[in-house]
């Protein structure tokens, strides 16, 4: 596996990586749609926050990415939708899977091998590499998400955080361009999770990874995303940077989205009457303005 | 509900290649269901028994799979006992009734005939989980496949098997949920508040399966599962010598079984 090898792209000049153009899709047998008039567009190795209220369509919009819908749930679509140069109207889900990886909210479900190395190998068997390329991806994607040694333990016997990691590796060792994530910590404890998000990081930070994130961590979002996407009630309400999503209390307010706890501090000294120099969004950010503003 | 996961490992038949278990499975189900007669029966359930032994098995499966059965076993023993056309009469019961084909005779024919019959369903019974027992899955779903079954149809019966587990867990999780709320799983109630309580257990445990079955299809195709390249295995598979001389045993014993029947033995 080339994760040693991998790097960070941002290059601008090359075509969009994923592009949704007005793209609408209702389940069958629904009477609105649970996702509509979707634009816009993700560059190669960018870190893209997807975030909104619970029922706003963050996981149908997931499952657009691998084509899981509309050629695994059905029902109707509209739009055009490109993703890494496949079409998810037109290619399957196993030809899109060399592209995406997606790890959905609950990772119990998603394992169903008897053994670790048989789960992760799993991809890669699928796509028909030999068994030494195999085995040394699994080797890389169990020591990139620190489960190295966990090779012949049984995956329903790891705890939340293991499973969950062990669900990333899955898909990383099949090395896609993309990452989908979809809640990956929802179901785990506070350091079961700081883990999970920690590799998630990781893999776009050291491995150039496009990702995908759907999360209610705003404090994670404000830390890594490059770019957020707010999604409400089905339509997509603000695409922007993290600065202006979370500087926007209002918007917030609106699409029921609490900020990360430091842009709360920061507003409430901004309605107070304190002079602000910036508005930081993290935690480091928000030292630095103190040390500015000599509080701290 | 006996488990019918991994529980032999290092021993001779852990050590086996899938494909030489499967072929003995599969001599075995083939010759019990040649004879009828309780010797040859009763032999083939001796042969299983030693396998079993050999594979370092632990009896509670085999005394849980025979608790389960033993109900069974009475009615097909009553009704092979009073109901084969034998011709040694040894207690006489009533009249003959000529339309059930009831001689009216408990024969001894009929008894051995009856044991036959419950002793062939006890060798397919254990045969089966010592093969499962014996073997990890992916090496079953690669015998499988190395023995030309369709990678689909055995992945689903692999992937069947492994979910078991999580089934029962689930299982074990609404009854402690139900349970709180008061729906009584004791063993003592009526049949028909048992019954009430079953459907209510089974629905959510159906429900749940099918949201974790959309999920699993997912997950799966997410991986590749399906696509259109020759799918290559982690796992390898060859015979050793030893799984040669089983497989020319298991074979030799196939050919003489085969002899035997068409020569008349082995049948009433």
């Amino acid at each position: 596996m080339d994760i040693s090898l991998s790097f960070h792209l941002k290059d601008k000049k090359m075509p969009p990586l994923i592009e949704f153009q007005h793209v609408t899709y209702a389940y069958s047998k629904a009477s609105i749609p649970a996702i509509k008039d979707i634009s816009f567009s993700v560059e190669k190795g960018e870190f893209i926050a997807l975030i909104g209220p619970s029922g706003a369509g963050k996981s149908t919009l997931c499952y657009c990415f691998n084509g899981s819908i509309p050629q695994l749930f059905g029902g109707t679509m509209s739009g055009n939708l490109q993703v890494a140069g496949c079409d998810p109207f037109q290619d399957g889900t196993p030809v899109l899977a060399q592209h995406v990886g997606l790890v959905v909210q609950n990772a119990r479900t998603q394992l169903f091998n008897v053994s670790v190395i048989q789960e992760v190998g799993f991809g890669c068997e699928n796509l028909g590499l030999p068994r030494e390329e195999i085995l040394k991806r699994v080797s890389g994607a169990l020591e990139f998400v620190g489960l190295t040694g966990f090779e012949d333990r049984e995956p329903g016997a790891l705890s939340g955080g293991q499973q969950q990691r062990l669900a990333i590796a899955c898909v990383l060792a099949m090395n896609p361009e993309i990452l989908v994530l979809d809640e990956p910590t929802s179901e785990l404890d506070p350091i079961g999770g700081e883990q999970v998000m920690e590799v998630i990081a990781r893999l776009n930070r050291e491995l150039g990874k496009t990702i995908i994130l759907v999360t209610h961590d705003m404090d994670f979002v404000a830390k890594y995303a490059d770019r957020v996407l707010l999604l409400c009630d089905g339509s997509l309400f603000m695409n922007d940077v993290p600065q202006k999503i979370f500087s926007n209390f209002e918007l917030l307010k609106n699409a029921r989205i609490r900020p990360p706890q430091v842009c709360e501090i920061m507003h409430d000294l901004k309605e107070n009457g304190y002079h602000l120099p910036d508005f930081p969004i993290t935690l480091e950010g928000t030292l630095q303005v103190l040390k500015e503003m000599q509080y701290a | 509900m006996f488990s019918v996961s991994l529980k032999s490992r290092n021993s001779p038949l852990q050590k086996l290649d899938g494909r030489t278990k499967l072929i003995f499975l599969a001599v075995i189900f083939i010759l019990v269901l040649l004879f009828t007669d309780l010797l040859y029966i009763t032999a083939l359930l001796a042969l299983v028994l030693a396998a079993w032994f050999i594979a370092k098995l632990p009896t509670q499966p085999l005394k849980e799979m025979l608790q389960f059965f033993v109900w069974i076993a009475v009615i097909i023993l009553v009704v092979q006992v009073f109901f084969y056309p034998g011709t040694t009469n040894l207690v006489h019961i009533s009249k003959p009734v000529p339309a059930i084909g009831f001689s009216g005779y408990l024969t001894l024919e009929g008894i051995l005939f009856g044991l036959a019959m419950v002793l062939r369903l006890v060798v397919i019974m254990i045969v089966a989980p010592l093969m499962v027992m014996t073997t990890p899955l992916p090496e079953l779903m690669l015998a499988l496949v190395k023995l030309k079954i369709p990678y689909k149809f055995a992945f689903i019966m692999t992937t069947a098997l492994s979910l078991l587990p999580s089934i029962q867990n689930r299982s074990a999780i609404i009854q402690q949920a139900q349970l709180c709320r008061g729906i009584s799983y004791d063993s003592g109630g009526k049949f028909i508040t048992k019954l009430k309580a079953s459907v209510s257990l089974l629905i959510p445990l159906i429900l749940g399966a099918f949201r974790d079955s959309q999920t699993l299809e997912v997950a799966m195709n997410s991986r590749a599962f399906g696509a259109p390249i020759k799918r290559t295995f982690l796992l390898e598979s060859r015979f050793t010598p030893v799984d040669i001389l089983v497989i020319a045993g298991t074979f030799t014993l196939l050919t003489v079984g085969v002899m035997l029947r068409i020569r008349g033995f082995g049948v009433y």
